[in-house]
C-alpha cells in the first residue's frame, strides 16, 4: 500500500520540555493535529501541553531525562488515533507507508474537524484599510468583501489573552487555486502579500480586526502590535470570570467576518 | 464576631506586584504563566510559613492548574500558591491597622527575601518588640527594627490608634518577596498574579490596600531565630565579569555563533530581556563567523528562559510575562536552575551562554537503581517517587559531573506512607504515579520536604 508518510519528530525543547512536530516523507513540516494535544493531555496529566498549528510543547514541572522516551512512546501507540482524531485540524494524509526512522501507520480518513462556527461583526474603518487596499490593488470595498468572503479557521491563539490567529479556510476570489488551510504557506496567497508593519504601534485599540502574513487576527485588548488595521468588532472575545473557558475562540473553530456599517 | 485581620495599606509603593505561584492551565488561550521571576527565592520564602495556616481559597491544589478540558490537576505535584509582594525597584512602605485595636492578630507575621532591607515599627511603640531577635534591644521603643531575611517575624499589636509600619528598601539586583501571612488578594483564572503583559493583577499603588487574614496557628517559628542567609545575587567581581548562563540548544550552527559572542543587557523587564551582542570579540573565543539567521518559522509555544533571535545583534530571553506562542528563530531555552538567575540581570550585565544538551544534566528517570539516600537534613531516609516524568519528585540529588555547581531547588511532596516497593523505582517511565487515595496511599499523611542541592552550598530545611 502505498501513500504519504508521516513521520512525528519530538526533540528536546528546555531540559524540562519536549517539542512534537510531524513531517511528511520529504521532510518537510506539515500541520500538527489537534489530536495530538488531546491525546497528551489524557496520558501525562500535570504536564502542560500546549500547540500551535506546527508545533506542539510537552513541559513537567522539573526536568527528567525520560520524558523524550515517554512523548515519543505516546506518540508512536497513539499515531493512528492521533491522525484520526475527530478534534484534528488537518489530515492530509490518507493512508501511510513505511518509512524508515519515522513513525508509521495506516489512519482511516477521519471526520471533518469538529470546532465552533462564529459570526464576528465588522465596522472597516480601521487605519490600515487603504493601504492594504493598495497593496492588493483593489478598492476598500472589495477588500472589505474579500475579507468577509474568507472563511478563517482559528490555527491558534497566543500573543495574549484571547488572540485569535486566523488562516484561510476555504479559497478566495482571488487566489481560488490555493487550498485554505495552507494559504499561509502559499506563495501567491492573497493575504500573505501584506506585510506587518515596519514599525509596530505602541497601541492597537481593542477590538481590532487586522491582517498580516497571511493571517487575520482580532485583537481582544488594547495591546502593542504590527498587524494592518482593517477595522474594528465590539465582540468580546475573551471573559476572564469564565474561569472553565475564558476564551471565545478555540483552536480549529471557523470564523466569518460581516461587514457592519 | 468578625475573625482578626488586618488591613495593608500601601504608602509608597516602588516597583513592586503581587505574585503567586502563577496562573496554570491558561497558555492554550494566550495567558502566560507569570508568577515570581526567582521562584527559588519565592520557594524559600513561602516555607516559612505554615502550610496549612492560609485562608482558603489562596491554595491551589496543583501546579499545573485545572481549568481547560482536557487538562488534570496531578496531587503529586503540590506547590503552595501564596500570594507576596515581589519588589524590583524603589521603596515599598505600608502601615498595618487591626480590627482589634490594643491587640496582635494572633499569627499575623512578616518576612522577606532577595536583595532588600526591611524594617518593622510601631507606633506607639511596644516594649517587647525585638524580644528574641539577636542583635536588636529588647527595649525597643519607636525605633525602627531591622528584620533579618527569611526570618518570619510576628507583627505585634498597637495601642488604639497606633499602627505598625513595614518598609522595605530595595538594593537590587534581582527582585526581593516580602510576605505577610494570611495576604489575601483577587485572583484572574485562579491566580493572584500580576502579569504586566496581560495586565492581570491587582496594582500596588498608594492608597490601594489589601486584607490580611492569618490563621491563629499560622506559624510555629519560634520568632528570633534568623537564617543568616538570603538569596545573593550571582557575584558580580572582577574575576568574574560576565555571568554566564546554560541553555538547551535547538541548533548548533545558531548555538555555537551565541556562545561565541558576548551580549550586554539592553533592556529588562517581566516579559523578558534583551540583549545587544557587543562587536568587541572575546579575547578567548575565536572568531564565529555569523550564520543565517532562519526566516518564516512556523509559531511555536513559549517556556520561560526561551532564547529568540530577532535580528543578527540581538537576543531575547523570554519572561515569566511573555506571550505563550512566537514566531522568532530561536537557539535554545536557558537551562531551569538558572532561570531564577535571569531576574538579577540589570542593564550593561555582559552575558554568555554555554551550551549543555539537554538529558546531559537532566535526572535520568528511566533507570532502575534503588533511590539513593540523601544526606541533608531529615530523620527519616525520604523514598524518591519514581514513575511518569511529571511527577514533582524528581530530583537531581547526586553532584553530576557534566553540571558543575548548578544549584538545583524543587519541592518535594512525598508519601509518608511510601506506596509499595514495585511502584518506587522499577516503574516504567510509561506508568502513571498513582494518584487516588488508597489504602495504602494516603495522601492525607504527606508532607512537605524542601531539598537543596548544590556544591558546597548551604541547607535549609
Amino acid at each position: 500500500m502505498a501513500g504519504p508518510t508521516v513521520r512525528v519528530a519530538v526533540a528536546w525543547f528546555s531540559d524540562r520540555a519536549v517539542s512534537i512536530t510531524m513531517l511528511d516523507g520529504n521532510g518537510k513540516r506539515i500541520f500538527v493535529s489537534r489530536g495530538l494535544v488531546g491525546v497528551l493531555r489524557e496520558q501525562l496529566p500535570g504536564a502542560r501541553v500546549q500547540g500551535t498549528d506546527s508545533t506542539v510543547l510537552v513541559e513537567t514541572l522539573t526536568p527528567d531525562r525520560s520524558l523524550l522516551t515517554v512523548v515519543d512512546a505516546i506518540t508512536t501507540k497513539y499515531l493512528a488515533e492521533i491522525l484520526t482524531h475527530p478534534n484534528r485540524n488537518r489530515v492530509t494524509v490518507p493512508t501511510v507507508a513505511g518509512h524508515a526512522g519515522g513513525v508509521d501507520t495506516t489512519p482511516e480518513p477521519g471526520p471533518e474537524p469538529a470546532g465552533r462556527e462564529h459570526v464576528i461583526p465588522v465596522r472597516y474603518t480601521g487605519a490600515d484599510l487603504h493601504t492594504v487596499a493598495a497593496i492588493l490593488n483593489c478598492s476598500t470595498d472589495e477588500l472589505v468583501a474579500l475579507h468577509t468572503g474568507t472563511l478563517w479557521r482559528v490555527a491558534y491563539l497566543g500573543f495574549a489573552p484571547g488572540f485569535p490567529y486566523l488562516t484561510p479556510r476555504e479559497p478566495t476570489r482571488v487566489d481560488s487555486d490555493v487550498d485554505g488551510d495552507a494559504a499561509a504557506a502559499v506563495p501567491g496567497s492573497v493575504w500573505s502579500r501584506i506585510p506587518r508593519l515596519t514599525s509596530p504601534r505602541v497601541t492597537v485599540p481593542a477590538g481590532s480586526v487586522a491582517v498580516a502574513a497571511g493571517m487575520s487576527a482580532i485583537y481582544p485588548s488594547v495591546l502593542p502590535g504590527g498587524w494592518q488595521l482593517l477595522g474594528t468588532t465590539s465582540t468580546q472575545l475573551f471573559d476572564v470570570s469564565n474561569t472553565h473557558a475564558p476564551a471565545l475562540l478555540a483552536a480549529g473553530d471557523t470564523v466569518r467576518f460581516v461587514n457592519t456599517p | 464576631m468578625t475573625n482578626p485581620s488586618a488591613v495593608v495599606s500601601v504608602v509608597t509603593a516602588g516597583l513592586v506586584a503581587v505574585q503567586d505561584a502563577g496562573r496554570y492551565g491558561y497558555t492554550d488561550v494566550g495567558v502566560p504563566i507569570s508568577g515570581p521571576w526567582n521562584r527559588t527565592a519565592y520557594n524559600l520564602l513561602t516555607q516559612l510559613a505554615d502550610a496549612d495556616g492560609r485562608p482558603a481559597g489562596t491554595r491551589q491544589p496543583g501546579m499545573w492548574q485545572p481549568g481547560l478540558p482536557g487538562m488534570t490537576a496531578n496531587p503529586m505535584v503540590s506547590v503552595p500558591s501564596v500570594p507576596v509582594f515581589e519588589l524590583v525597584a524603589g521603596v515599598f512602605t505600608f502601615t498595618m491597622t487591626t480590627n482589634a485595636p490594643g491587640q496582635a492578630v494572633p499569627g499575623l507575621a512578616v518576612a522577606f527575601t532577595g536583595p532588600a532591607t526591611l524594617t518593622l515599627s510601631v507606633t506607639p511603640g511596644i516594649p517587647d518588640l525585638a524580644r528574641g531577635i539577636p542583635h536588636q534591644s529588647p527595649t525597643i521603643s519607636t525605633r525602627a527594627l531591622v528584620v533579618p531575611p527569611l526570618t518570619l517575624i510576628p507583627i505585634p499589636g498597637t495601642e488604639p490608634g497606633g499602627t505598625a509600619t513595614v518598609s522595605v528598601t530595595h538594593v537590587g539586583p534581582g527582585p526581593a518577596y516580602i510576605l505577610l501571612t494570611g495576604l489575601t488578594a483577587p485572583t484572574v483564572l485562579g491566580s493572584a498574579a500580576t502579569d504586566i503583559h496581560a495586565g492581570f493583577g491587582t496594582p500596588v499603588q498608594p492608597g490601594n490596600q489589601f486584607v490580611c487574614e492569618p490563621q491563629p496557628v499560622t506559624h510555629t517559628h519560634e520568632p528570633g531565630i534568623p537564617f543568616p542567609a538570603f538569596i545573593h545575587p550571582r557575584p558580580h567581581t572582577p574575576t568574574q565579569p560576565r555571568e554566564t548562563f546554560t541553555f538547551t540548544p535547538h541548533d548548533d550552527t545558531l548555538a555555537t555563533w551565541i556562545t561565541g559572542n558576548t551580549w550586554a543587557v539592553t533592556q529588562l523587564s517581566r516579559t523578558g530581556i534583551r540583549l545587544q551582542r557587543q562587536l568587541r570579540p572575546e579575547p578567548d573565543t575565536a572568531p564565529v563567523t555569523q550564520p543565517t539567521i532562519p526566516t518564516g518559522i512556523p509559531s511555536y509555544p513559549t517556556v520561560t528562559g526561551l532564547i529568540q533571535i530577532p535580528s543578527p545583534h540581538e537576543l531575547i530571553i523570554l519572561g515569566p510575562d511573555a506571550g505563550t506562542t512566537g514566531g522568532y528563530p530561536t537557539a535554545g531555552v536557558i537551562t531551569t536552575p538558572h532561570i531564577p538567575d535571569l531576574s538579577q540581570l540589570t542593564p550593561n550585565q555582559l552575558t554568555r551562554f554555554t551550551p549543555q544538551p539537554a538529558p546531559a544534566h537532566v535526572r535520568d528517570n528511566s533507570h532502575r537503581s534503588a533511590p539513593q539516600p540523601h544526606t541533608h537534613g531529615t530523620r527519616h531516609t525520604p523514598r524518591v517517587y519514581r514513575g511518569q516524568p511529571t511527577d514533582a519528585a524528581l530530583i537531581n540529588n547526586e553532584p553530576d559531573q557534566t553540571s558543575p555547581a548548578l544549584p538545583s531547588l524543587f519541592l518535594v511532596r512525598h508519601l509518608r506512607t511510601p506506596p509499595p516497593p514495585s511502584q518506587l523505582a522499577t516503574a516504567q517511565p510509561t506508568e502513571r504515579c498513582p494518584t487516588e487515595r488508597t489504602p495504602g496511599n494516603d495522601i492525607r499523611s504527606s508532607s512537605l520536604e524542601l531539598r537543596y542541592s548544590s556544591q558546597g552550598g548551604p541547607c535549609f530545611l
